[in-house]
């Protein structure tokens, strides 16, 4: 395969998001995280190979000025997101809750699971901070404008 | 909106081209070219030339910069 059109590139994204979706659900059967980590990692691999293979035009100035206007937006928010966590774990770790809520957080019996759900919560709420921003640029830029003007 | 403004889709016409026709012809999208012509977006110096350089004329035969119109201040 030499060549790939902008389309069946996103069918293969789709594609890989739904084995990755699949893999979570298997692994959690299971009981084993290793099916879901490599199916993801291979799964990167092969939307980052695939993308070398597409004739169309993906990336531009625009959607370059676009991409970086949302990804700063989304940095600073992250940041001040983050800090404001950060200064709240330490003010639970000098004076945490009072009975009957002192185990409730963090449980050490659930300690991994929690900072698991924390990694996973971050990444997802800046994916749709970073989404909101990226739409508000395109359409900005007018780059959301889907159809061509007729005379 | 900017003060730049263009004449692509006259040049356009002209050559009887398509925006992703043009598009392809300069290596961006066709969204590109239409946030351009509505003048949503500003081109690069480099895209201006090439987009002018496909037409065959200059950069201030298509782009047209109108110092009467101010930008508008977006919050962002």
């Amino acid at each position: 395969m030499t060549s790939m059109k902008k389309n069946t590139y996103f069918l293969i994204i789709g594609a890989i998001a739904l084995c990755v979706l699949f893999s979570i659900i298997r692994a959690s059967e299971l009981h084993s995280p290793n099916l879901a980590i490599i199916i993801f990692l291979i799964g990167v691999v092969i939307a980052y190979i695939s993308r070398g293979f597409v004739d169309d035009t993906l990336e531009d100035e625009l959607t370059h000025q676009i991409t970086e206007k949302a990804a700063l937006r989304t940095l600073q928010i992250a940041l001040v997101f983050t800090t404001a966590t950060a200064i709240g774990m330490i003010v639970f770790s000098i004076n945490p809750l009072p009975p009957p809520f002192e185990h409730h957080f963090p449980r050490p019996d659930r300690i991994i699971g929690n900072m698991g759900l924390t990694q996973l919560f971050l990444p997802v709420f800046l994916l749709f901070i970073y989404t909101g921003f990226r739409q508000y640029y395109a359409h900005k830029f007018g780059y959301s404008d889907s159809f061509e003007e007729q005379d | 909106m900017i003060p730049l403004k263009n004449r692509i889709k006259v040049f356009r016409a002209l050559h009887d081209l398509s925006q992703e026709a043009l598009a392809r012809q300069v290596g961006v999208t066709r969204q590109t070219i239409l946030a351009i012509e509505k003048g949503r977006y500003d081109p690069s110096l480099l895209l201006a030339y090439k987009i002018a350089r496909f037409f065959g004329v200059t950069i201030e035969d298509i782009f047209l910069y109108d110092e009467e119109e101010s930008p508008k201040k977006l919050p962002f």
